[in-house]
């Protein structure tokens, strides 16, 4: 026995040297730098890649033993089986090897902290090609998604053991980094290159700078609209929403249809996924004055979109309190953060459990892996039953639902997606998720959204920091802001790319049933009606977190009125910047600077403030 | 005696360094660190090596925004909270000792021969349930065009589907059941002892995620089985005179009152004739407070079933649990005795059981004492030294605990935040004050070493009695 389990760990030590040395060689690392070599071969864009490349053509062809290049295309070796493939990234390895100096002894491999999926790799794989055509030298990144929380990413940084490219989410979270000193002021080069802060979005501006100072650049932009069923608004007898919707609109719609025996999907609300502080804002209520020196919480406008929202939960019935949507999430449902809320939201939206919901473009890939699998594939499969092997139109069906299957963001061709649309019957059409898309109503009909974006921010502290800032200008080109925009990812942050044939519109076609993904509503949202969030240097985003959430649980559950909460929200916000301005010699400097007016710290800001020459703030205190 | 007495302490050094050199660097080290922090305005965000700011020793003035400045709203708050998951661990003990006298005592057959009879009987009626539970509840075949539930809680399922949900839940419910019963007949006690001590084996967020899922307010197991029970309940309120729920409910609060009268007069006579020590008689009262309030409350509930019942003419809801202001720490609470009652505590009852000389209870069997009177003036009084232990140490973990639960349940919402997650939350994710965050594990420390002294004063006095 003993011996056996001898010999066991023996085996296992003699595997493991195995594959850290044999399974898993360092050469292997390169095969995407070279695959990137091949992709850009027709197309280097830069006279070093070119060279480089036609050097390599010339030694390719001296070596007839490498399986021959479809129409002589060197990114026909994509596509090769492995064993191929294998062949010429050994013929490239060996070409290379002999060269004075080789390009894949000595090039950066970025770390990026973000989640690993197939877009991301796909944007890796254009981050190393655009790099070649850029600059004429290869540079390699890699993924790292175990690392993406913030707060892990700060301790890891400001320890020296940060990612190269730091994923952020909104202003808050850049933030942290640049007091921090994490970040890495991008402000002159982005400018020299050509991606300042003026080619994105002017709302997500507060998600990539800091006082004038540009530390990151938009992954994507994050908002949501109005999700809703048509086939409900149909069948209820309801016109679909429009530009000049309120909120009276939706809870007379929500009322028409939930309980309507004409809607045999029976949804049990009306709309969810909206929350006090959306309703407040777009009721015109703020957080902050203009220059986030006192709170602004306690206005007639906050308290009316407060009020709007606890009405749709406990006088109209309309939408689910807290409770019951946490009751109804599939994950469990008792840590409704937003994300889980959205999840619940977009889960019960697509099973038809409710009316109306805010959702994002990034839902595209569940609602289409839905109306696939329910509706369509079944569909195609009972047609494809009924058509003769080599009939066309099984072909086209068969290819089709192949394709979508192992991907759903695959652009299918015009004739496939006729095919599917073909097969579709009366009664699968009554079972698709039939998407409409529309502004989310506000109090005043004038629509509104608090947009940030995701963003990457380059490790100050980095040994790759220059390859870095280059990551950051990749962020900025048409081929990464193409890709976003292709994939359902959100929206991208760079208005020049946002439109045509590479914008949210362009291919591929959305799926029967959700052609609404192509509305111009998204770009309409971020382009005339996008603003920013609402943030004060006097606190931070953790602490502003804890005290409203602690007030809005109670408002949420009904326990305080509107007024109540607005009040108490101003006032523990006021006391908190009041103490953090005692505390911190620079924050009084900078709150004196601005206000004009020496701190007091027994007075409440709001009352400073209205002594100061600066500008005041919206509406006052009712 | 081998070598000098300066070579033996070499060779003691030697084998106690390493785990010495450990205790100072990982232990002590951080322990002295985290004391010298609290002191200081330490910020990671803006004290570190991309920063030349200075950190300032700042005196107590952590611990005075703590207790008393700007952050005393959110301390007193979590301490509250705190204090108040607390509740649940009297009733944890209890439940182990409990559990431990049950699994102590002979139950079920002891001869082989019989206990495989049992375990045979047992397995052809268990199986026969198995069968009747998977032909009474699988669903048809499934329809060719889906319908889909709307019930919330279970989203994007067909009614068919779901159907062999609940048919796969029923059979898999009989299936466990049959084998712990089978189990149990055929092994004894001892497969009780394991079972019942195999929650404390998994990792605590696996068993938080279970009961988050168990406490779906639609959906959740929990509230699935409260509904029957809660609709009788109406159903029965309904249909019967306001009158007797009233005077049902009055005899529970006169019952109780004087129950708990006659506890404490029982308990005063005994410290007159110096039968018991005060500490006794304090821990007396106490027990007698919390027996009287809880059946207080369930008086008063009960008294008002009517009303209830006439302001929910659809049924009484059952509890919102993880997601209501009013319920979660209740429900945290209910889990936390759960996971207590079959864990170590059930372990050190079980050993001090053992323990106790056989001879006692022969004894008491001469004296003609009866089960209660042998468990009052044998069992108890035997099981002090264990007792004391056992709370102390969950005093300790009760006061420094509450933070898995309120990271995986919860998030801290809903009134569940307690101070552990209070640090962690000062420490990592609000602007990282490592200096305030520090501050809090020193209170907290005074906190509980205060507890402690108590426990010990009042205690072992007990223990000694």
């Amino acid at each position: 026995m003993r011996w056996l389990l001898l010999t066991l760990v023996a085996l296992w030590s003699v595997l493991t040297v195995v594959a850290y040395t044999v399974i898993l060689p360092e050469s292997r690392a390169s095969e995407p730098v070279i695959a990137a070599y091949f992709a850009v071969g027709e197309a280097p864009g830069h006279p070093e890649a070119a060279a480089f490349i036609e050097a390599f053509r010339a030694y390719a062809a001296a070596r007839p033993d490498l399986p021959p290049l479809a129409e002589g295309r060197l990114s026909s070796v994509a596509q090769m089986p492995p064993a191929d493939r294998a062949r010429w990234y050994e013929a490239f390895r060996a070409f290379d090897a002999d060269r004075p100096a080789p390009v894949l002894a000595d090039y950066p491999t970025l770390v990026w902290s973000t989640d690993d999926n197939p877009a991301r790799r796909t944007q890796c794989d254009l981050f190393r090609q655009w790099h070649l055509r850029t600059y004429g030298t290869p540079a390699d990144v890699v993924t790292d998604p175990s690392n993406r929380d913030i707060t892990k990413t700060v301790v890891q940084c400001v320890a020296g053991a940060g990612p190269d490219i730091i994923e952020v989410f909104g202003p808050a979270e850049l933030g942290q980094l640049v007091d921090a000193g994490v970040a890495m002021d991008i402000t002159d080069v982005a400018r020299a290159d050509g991606f300042g802060i003026d080619t994105v979005f002017p709302a997500v501006a507060s998600s990539i700078s800091r006082d004038g100072r540009q530390y990151a650049y938009p992954c994507n932009v994050g908002y949501t609209v109005l999700f809703y069923h048509r086939d409900m608004f149909r069948q209820a007898g309801i016109a679909e929403p429009n530009e000049s919707w309120t909120i009276d609109d939706l809870i007379e719609a929500s009322k028409r249809i939930v309980g309507n025996p004409a809607v045999p999907s029976n949804p049990r609300f009306g709309f969810m996924n909206y929350g006090a502080w959306d309703a407040a804002l777009a009721a015109g209520g703020r957080w902050f004055n203009e220059d986030g020196t006192a709170p602004a919480y306690h206005s007639p406008l906050t308290i009316a979109g407060f009020r709007a929202y606890r009405d749709l939960m406990y006088h109209h019935g309309v939408m689910p309190t807290p409770a019951q949507a946490a009751s109804m999430a599939a994950s469990g449902g008792s840590n409704m953060n937003a994300g889980a809320e959205a999840a619940s939201a977009s889960a019960l939206f697509a099973s038809k459990g409710i009316a109306m919901t805010v959702g994002g473009r990034w839902e595209y890939v569940a609602l289409a892996r839905r109306n696939l699998d329910r509706v369509i594939r079944p569909a195609a499969e009972r047609r494809i039953a009924t058509l003769a092997p080599g009939d066309p139109q099984r072909e086209l069906l068969t290819t089709a639902l192949d394709s979508l299957t192992r991907d759903v963001l695959v652009p299918i061709s015009d004739a496939q997606f006729a095919a599917l649309e073909a097969a579709l019957t009366e009664a699968d059409r009554d079972q698709l998720v039939q998407l409409g898309v529309a502004h989310v109503p506000t109090l005043t009909g004038q629509p509104y959204y608090s947009v940030a974006a995701r963003s990457a921010v380059a490790n100050r502290a980095s040994p790759r920091a220059d390859a870095a800032a280059r990551f950051l200008r990749f962020l900025s080109s048409r081929e990464y802001n193409a890709q976003i925009n292709s994939t359902f990812d959100s929206i991208c942050g760079v208005p020049a790319f946002c439109l045509g044939e590479d914008g949210i519109s362009g291919p591929p076609h959305p799926l029967p049933g959700l052609e609404a993904f192509d509305s111009p509503v998204f770009a309409e949202a971020v382009f005339s009606h996008a603003h920013p969030w609402q943030l004060s240097p006097f606190i931070g985003q953790g602490r502003l977190g804890a005290i409203a959430g602690q007030v809005m649980e109670r408002l949420t559950a009904d326990e305080i009125t509107p007024e109540e909460a607005a009040s108490l929200i101003d006032q523990r916000v006021d006391a908190q910047m009041r103490a953090n301005i005692t505390r911190d010699a620079g924050l009084r400097a900078e709150w004196e600077r601005r206000t004009g007016v020496t701190f007091d710290p027994g007075i409440p800001l709001r009352d400073q403030v209205k002594r100061s020459t600066a500008p005041e703030s919206d509406g006052g205190a009712p | 005696m081998i070598g000098s007495a300066r070579g033996r302490l070499l060779i003691a050094m030697a084998f106690l360094l390493p785990n010495l050199i450990g205790f100072l660097v990982f232990t002590a080290g951080p322990i002295v660190f985290s004391l010298a922090m609290s002191f200081t305005d330490w910020a990671l965000t803006k004290h570190n090596q991309f920063s030349d700011a200075p950190i300032r020793f700042v005196g107590v003035q952590n611990y005075h925004r703590l207790l008393v400045g700007d952050e005393s709203i959110f301390f007193w708050d979590y301490f509250g909270n705190t204090a108040y998951l607390m509740i649940g661990i009297p009733l944890g003990i209890a439940g182990s000792l409990v559990l431990a006298l049950l699994l102590n005592a002979r139950l079920g057959p002891t001869a082989p021969r019989n206990r495989a009879t049992g375990a045979i009987v047992a397995a052809v009626v268990g199986l026969a349930a198995v069968a009747g539970a998977w032909m009474l509840t699988t669903p048809g075949p499934a329809p060719e065009v889906p319908v889909m539930s709307t019930e919330s809680g279970l989203t994007d399922l067909s009614q068919w589907e779901l159907a062999r949900l609940r048919s796969n839940a029923a059979v898999l419910a009989a299936a466990v059941l049959t084998a712990i019963t089978v189990a149990g007949m055929a092994i004894g006690p001892v497969f009780f002892r394991t079972i019942f001590y195999l929650p404390s084996l998994l990792a605590g967020v696996a068993m938080f995620l279970l009961w988050k899922t168990l406490y779906k307010p639609e959906g959740g197991l929990i509230n699935a089985g409260l509904r029957p029970v809660l609709a009788s309940v109406h159903d029965m309120v309904s249909h019967s005179p306001p009158v007797m729920w009233k005077g049902m409910g009055l005899g529970i609060v006169i019952a109780t009152g004087l129950l708990g009268a006659r506890a404490l007069a029982v308990g005063a006579i005994k410290l007159r004739h110096r039968d018991c020590g005060i500490a006794a008689f304090l821990g007396r009262i106490a027990i007698t407070t919390l027996f009287a309030l809880v059946g207080i409350g369930v008086g008063m509930v009960v008294m008002n079933l009517p009303a209830m019942a006439s302001a929910s003419p659809d049924g009484f809801d059952p509890p919102e649990w993880l997601v209501s202001r009013a319920w979660a720490k209740n429900a945290l609470i209910l889990m936390g005795v759960w996971l207590g009652i079959g864990g170590g505590n059930m372990l050190l009852f079980l050993a001090g059981l053992a323990n106790i000389p056989p001879e006692l209870y022969e004894a008491g069997d001469i004296d003609g004492a009866s089960g209660w009177n042998r468990f009052i003036h044998i069992t108890w009084p035997q099981l002090a030294p264990t007792t004391f232990f056992i709370v102390i140490m969950s005093t300790i973990g009760g006061l420094q605990g509450g933070f898995e639960q309120a990271m995986v349940m919860t998030q801290g919402k809903y009134g569940t935040t307690v101070l552990a997650y209070y640090l962690y939350n000062l420490a990592f994710t609000d602007q990282f004050q490592l200096g305030l965050a520090s501050a809090v594990a020193w209170v907290m420390f005074g906190m509980i070493f205060l507890m402690t002294l108590f426990n010990y004063r009042f205690g072992s006095q007990m223990t000694n009695e």
